[in-house]
């Protein structure tokens, strides 16, 4: 333990370059961005929305047009597409022409807010600050330490490899935990919404099984292409990740994902419409949390012991080839 | 006594490409230089001992153990790569610390056993600044320190002299050789013969990953005393020199270099001893100045230029 720890507390503080801190605070930034300016577009929507109640008929057809633009946007970005927030039992129907220039005018109701910030919070966080973090750090992990040479110091220790991928490995979530919960938490502060900690224990928990899931494949990538890892991460998280991970089959279920998405859905306030819908039904199954925490479990043990053994079985040494 | 090092038929190849080949040796516990020009497979060789590459063919046995992934014998181990490899934005006291760490030292006794070895190569003053604004020298002395501060059984350094200036030279080497003293063991690999000579006079030849010869000096003399050797003679009359030379017949070979008095003459012989008396004698019958013989046959120099030309077949 004593050398996880040193290796560890090592990796942290060799990490935490000024470039790495900048992006650690852009990846952080995300959601609270996205927050911003949903909240700016609500904001100019409900103003603007009131000001055609009250005004005289031949400014509202301006004012109406100004939100429906406003709220095109924001609904553009949020993501629920022309079900609208409320599931799909909530059907778009052209002869309702009122009903939906009074949706399309206003910003969503308080009672929507938890299932849209959960949603966006999903997708910013876990998904992207978290992903995106862990990537930085753990895809070139391999790399780094022949880049500068480094790593012949660590391999000749007792067991060096094993504990230098491990702290890689826990330094890399880290890295991805911290991105991901500053940014919702900050993010969460300025939102305006019910549900708040509900949200907060949704998203934070879902980046720690997202930071030591992705921190693990990017760890095994890292070290199988290590020449070539940023792009053989980034190809796969394209791929697999988001591709297969988007498939309603049987193949989803090998995506990191396809288990974060299916705990945001049973762990978020979402709305009961959404939950309950027969796509969401049909598309995530009938399994428990405990069971795609578990899978969750067994991909980061595999694929993390699959990085320790390849690094040690390889021979990554930087007097091989100058010695040529 | 069990051999500190030994390799059987150890070969290595890089895909279609030779590190070493067909190494065999056994070296009990002592000094060792490991002498080969740039590229001769000097590294590969040391990447073996330390498990950090596993032999494509033959077996390597260090301290009685399989180096690779040997997590027992790693710690009785010290190695000091060639290349420099250091993390720049630490300090000397904080590196040292960590990779003693990793040697299960625990954190307080890791930093004062790191400040005392840094002291011991000399760095005391600048233990504390960061990497990136060390000298090479400097960085040459940490490098060092890393290697003995877990106190190992047998150090493994790769060019630790190189970028040294004269006093830190002297210094280091004075360590080793208080290393090799208190009964230690040492391989250390360098392609500068005199770096090695000051410290130890066993060592191992290599080239184009062959080890070419391996003992002490004396036994690699015994060996050239049945090897053509070159000298080089200036001296009042070179054709007359030459003329009797060849007639006594000790010689294989002579050349002039131009027709002057003043150009030497380059005689190549297989019995140096034979050669030495024949060429007094001449000398005297003759009655020729000699100004000036060269032959490096006090310096391992010659050992290695005639070992290297008698298998790349010149000789």
């Amino acid at each position: 333990m004593n050398k996880l720890i040193a290796v560890y507390q090592y990796e942290l503080r060799r990490t935490a370059s000024a470039g790495r801190i900048i992006w650690w605070i852009a990846l952080a930034s995300f959601p609270v961005l996205i927050t911003l300016l949903l909240q700016s577009l609500w904001a100019s929507a409900e103003l603007r929305s009131a000001a055609a109640d009250n005004s005289p008929p031949g400014i509202t057809e301006q004012s109406a047009a100004d939100s429906v633009s406003a709220a095109d946007s924001t609904e553009s970005q949020s993501g629920p597409g022309r079900r609208g927030w409320g599931g799909r039992n909530r059907r778009f129907d052209p002869q309702d022409d009122s009903g939906r220039r009074r949706q399309r005018r206003s910003a969503p109701e308080m009672s929507q807010r938890p299932t849209i910030w959960s949603i966006i919070y999903f997708i910013t966080t876990p998904c992207v600050c978290c992903a995106m973090s862990v990537l930085l750090t753990a895809a070139p992990a391999i790399a780094s330490e022949l880049e500068q040479k480094s790593w012949s110091y660590v391999a000749s220790r007792p067991q060096g490899i094993l504990w230098l991928m491990l702290g890689k490995f826990l330094a890399a979530a880290t890295w991805g935990i911290t991105t991901s919960i500053t940014g919702v938490s900050i993010a969460l502060y300025i939102a305006e919404t019910d549900m708040k900690s509900q949200i907060w224990t949704t998203i934070a928990s879902l980046s720690v099984l997202s930071a030591f899931a992705y921190s693990a494949i990017y760890l095994f990538l890292g070290t199988l292409l290590f020449r070539r890892a940023m792009v053989l991460c980034v190809m796969y998280t394209a791929i697999a990740e988001i591709m297969i991970g988007a498939f309603p089959a049987v193949i989803n279920r090998l995506t990191v994902q396809f288990r974060l998405r299916a705990l945001a859905v049973q762990w978020a306030p979402l709305s009961d419409d959404f939950r309950q819908s027969d796509d969401v039904s049909w598309y995530f199954g009938e399994a428990s949390s405990s069971e795609h925490i578990f899978w969750l479990g067994i991909m980061t043990a595999t694929l993390l012991t699959a990085a320790i053994l390849l690094a040690r079985g390889r021979e990554f040494t930087a007097a091989a080839e100058s010695d040529l | 006594m069990e051999p500190m090092i030994r390799l059987q038929n150890v070969t290595k190849l890089y895909n279609t490409v030779l590190g070493v080949n067909d190494v065999c040796v056994e070296l009990p516990p002592g000094g060792y230089g490991l002498l080969g020009p740039n590229g001769a497979g000097k590294s590969t060789l040391l990447n073996l001992l330390i498990g950090q590459l596993s032999p494509t063919r033959g077996t390597v046995t260090v301290l009685g153990m399989n180096p690779r992934n040997n997590g027992a014998l790693l710690s009785r181990i010290g190695f000091c790569p060639a290349f420099e490899g250091m993390y720049a934005r630490v300090s000397g006291l904080e590196w040292l610390t960590y990779l003693l760490r990793l040697q299960n030292f625990p954190k307080q006794r890791a930093r004062s056993r790191a400040s005392e070895c840094l002291a011991q190569v000399g760095m005391q003053h600048a233990m504390h600044k960061q990497i990136a604004s060390y000298s090479r020298g400097m960085r040459q002395r940490t490098k060092l320190a890393q290697a003995i501060a877990h106190d190992p059984e047998l150090l493994i350094l790769d060019e630790p002299l190189s970028g040294l200036d004269p006093i830190g030279r002297a210094s280091i080497n004075r360590l080793l050789q208080d290393w090799i003293g208190n009964g230690r063991s040492l391989l250390i690999a360098s392609h500068v013969l005199h770096e090695i000579e000051a410290l130890t006079k066993s060592f191992l030849l290599i080239s184009g990953g062959r080890l070419l010869a391996s003992g002490t000096a004396e036994d690699v003399h015994q060996m050239l005393l049945q090897v053509p050797m070159e000298l080089q003679i200036r001296c009042s009359d070179p054709r007359r020199l030459a003329a009797r030379l060849l007639q006594d017949g000790q010689v294989d070979l002579v050349r002039l270099s131009g027709s002057s008095s003043q150009d030497p003459l380059t005689v190549s012989t297989g019995n140096a001893a034979e050669f030495s008396r024949s060429l007094m004698k001449s000398v005297l019958e003759e009655e020729i100045s000699v100004n000036r013989l060269d032959t490096a046959d006090e310096s391992l120099q010659s050992l290695f230029n005639s070992l290297m030309r008698i298998h790349r077949g010149e000789l």
